[in-house]
């Protein structure tokens, strides 16, 4: 049996900037509607990683290796390519989801916008942005609402009914729960895991919140120090191997014991 | 059924010791501490027929006391901080500073509670001024606290030390440092007025989270050595395990549930405290979502009963369309929860 190419397939991927190397991953790859969270502290290179895959890096950084999206060298493509490709085949979710809409553009008028750049014809739109609401659950009088009107969690849910409508393959999500009610921060989850289901949406989830991670992903990949340091299922988790996932595992501040002292 | 968090709250071995020594300026704790009563805020130009945005019966803290305000946004948590703080007037009630209403504090006496009631912010970045190197703040904090100037540069190097800095950090200024030292710079500041009670506000969000443990520590080991008082805001509810011996439930601006924070955490009695405490996500635990959405403001507003019934999975007609009152889980008990349903519900599980 042939296995199906990953939906994103980064290979040796190199960064470096002014003679530092920051990133220096082997291999991380996230398959069609696969969740993958990537766990790390700041500074151990998540942002970067992110920003290569988008085409995104500083102008003084150096790149080397592969990003392979969908079929498509994303290292080094043209500007073309990436534009066709960044916000709409992957869109991006970051953590300060109010400042991530336009505070002068009702939130519907910011989808549909955002539609328009992306050449989704007229007719289409309507029925998109429809089922991209009902697919995150949002209430369609919230598409009227300004960003200042609109809470933490709504924010959220219309930057993610934009990559429904879309059709985005694959959602980056930087610390998109990080800044949300412990409650709220339950539905934003279980709504990546719904457009799993409903839409075959793949989700690179980077977070330092590893019990969320542990709750969500199908893998998980601890990066320090810009390297995949350990890589496996929710397993990872409950027996760590190497020293900095141990570190994160005891460091998580609802946890109160270590993982070797589990039953 | 025990789980990590279990543990953390249940595993803690020092809690706040009431007996500490006083605070290293050899204060006496005699009259430091705060008391609200019967507080009501409403912020103006909100509808006077609204729930107000904090109703809080009452409020003590003193030098080794350590109580935890928690709810989601909008529940009331950092508008009853400032409200001790007397940066939020109330509408109605009081606060009162060794017993005097801070409106009423003058001289003296408003530079007492100044100097004894620090605030540490949420926002770590903004807390410092980015001109100004951290030496200088904290010196500042040491002048503010009516320290002589000739002891400032040994206190600034003393607190430095406290809060686990290196003395040469004192010449950088805010952005050369990272979050969590900035964080301990801040700390270092209030300190340097001499506090007994800290009003923190989410003192680690945003941070790593093997950073945001090592701020609790200090914050754990502050509390312990210099017998400082706390009211702890935060969401985080392996903080609230860690520091605080009470704990205060707030949703939509209206005490839920209020006891130990022992107990309430490990068997909640509110379905709100028990959603909370399912919400935090825990490694070995099942992923689950809890809560119903939060409804739109305008529809809980116009609740007459219970607030949180709208996303209740307990909630009930007609009794939970009633006005609920805080009432003790038995006869005497401390524990007090808002919730009609209470008393058949029993101990909710934390897990389940």
């Amino acid at each position: 049996m042939i296995e199906e190419a990953p939906l994103l397939s980064i290979r040796d991927l190199v960064i470096e900037i002014r003679g530092r190397r920051l990133v220096d991953v082997a291999e991380l790859s996230v398959g069609r509607g696969q969740i993958v969270g990537l766990v790390g502290e700041s500074g151990a290179g998540k942002s970067l990683l992110l920003s290569s895959i988008l085409g995104l890096l500083p102008a003084d950084a150096t790149v080397h290796g592969s990003i392979i999206f969908d079929g498509l060298e994303l290292r080094g493509a043209p500007d073309r390519l990436l534009r066709s490709v960044r916000g709409r085949r992957i869109a991006v979710v970051l953590q300060a989801a109010r400042a991530a809409l336009t505070p002068t553009l009702q939130s519907g008028t910011w989808i549909e916008r955002a539609l328009v750049l992306h050449h989704v014809p007229a007719p289409e739109r309507r029925a998109r942005i429809a089922h991209a609401l009902e697919a995150v659950r949002l209430d369609p009088a919230l598409l009227r609402r300004y960003p200042h009107q609109l809470s933490g969690g709504e924010a959220q849910r219309v930057a993610i009914a934009l990559a429904v409508a879309l059709r985005a393959q694959l959602i980056l999500a930087d610390e998109a729960t990080s800044a949300l009610d412990v409650t709220v921060q339950a539905e934003v989850a279980e709504l990546f895991r719904e457009l799993r289901q409903t839409e075959g949406t793949a989700v690179l989830l980077v977070s330092h919140d590893l019990a969320l991670v542990a709750g969500l992903a199908d893998r998980i990949d601890i990066i320090a120090e810009g390297s995949i340091v350990e890589r496996g299922g929710p397993a990872v988790l409950t027996d760590p191997q190497h020293s900095v996932t141990r570190e994160l595992v005891t460091a998580n501040p609802t946890l109160g014991r270590a993982p070797e002292a589990a039953p | 059924m025990t789980s990590p968090l279990d543990d953390a709250v249940n595993g803690s071995p020092s809690r706040a010791s009431g007996g500490s020594p006083p605070g290293a300026r050899g204060l006496t704790d005699q009259g430091v501490y705060l008391v609200a009563r019967g507080l009501l805020v409403r912020y103006p130009g909100t509808d006077p027929a609204a729930h107000p945005a904090l109703a809080l019966d009452e409020l003590k803290l003193a030098p080794g006391q350590s109580v935890a305000l928690v709810g989601e946004s909008g529940s009331g948590k950092t508008t009853a901080l400032r409200a001790l703080l007397g940066v939020v007037r109330p509408s109605a009630g009081t606060v009162e500073f060794g017993g005097v209403a801070l409106e009423r504090l003058r001289g003296a006496a408003a530079r007492a509670f100044r100097r004894a009631v620090q605030p540490i912010q949420q926002d770590v970045d903004g807390a410092l001024d980015p001109r100004q190197s951290i030496g200088s703040a904290i010196e500042e904090g040491q002048r503010a606290g009516g320290g002589a100037p000739r002891d400032a540069a040994a206190v600034v190097e003393r607190l430095l030390d406290e809060v686990g800095l290196p003395a040469a950090l004192a010449r950088r200024h805010p952005h050369e440092v990272s979050g969590g030292q900035r964080q301990r710079a801040v700390i270092a500041r209030a300190l340097a007025v001499g506090p007994r009670l800290l009003l923190l506000d989410e003192p680690t969000s945003g941070l790593d989270a093997t950073v945001q443990v090592r701020i609790l520590e200090l914050i754990e080991r502050l509390r312990d050595e210099r017998g400082l008082g706390l009211l702890l805001v935060s969401h985080n509810l392996g903080a609230v395990a860690r520091l605080c011996e009470e704990t205060i439930v707030l949703y939509r601006g209206e005490v839920v549930e209020r006891g130990g924070t022992r107990a309430l955490l490990n068997a909640p009695r509110h379905p709100y405290t028990a959603a909370l405490r399912r919400s935090v996500p825990e490694i070995g635990v099942p992923f689950r979502v809890p809560l119903r959405p939060s409804p739109d403001a305008a529809e809980a507003d116009s609740q007459t009963g219970c607030r949180f019934a709208p996303r209740c999975p307990h909630a009930v007609a007609p009794a939970c369309g009633l006005p609920q009152a805080l009432l003790p889980i038995e006869r005497g008990s401390e524990r007090v929860v808002r919730c009609v349903r209470a008393p058949e519900l029993g101990a909710l599980d934390p897990l389940a």
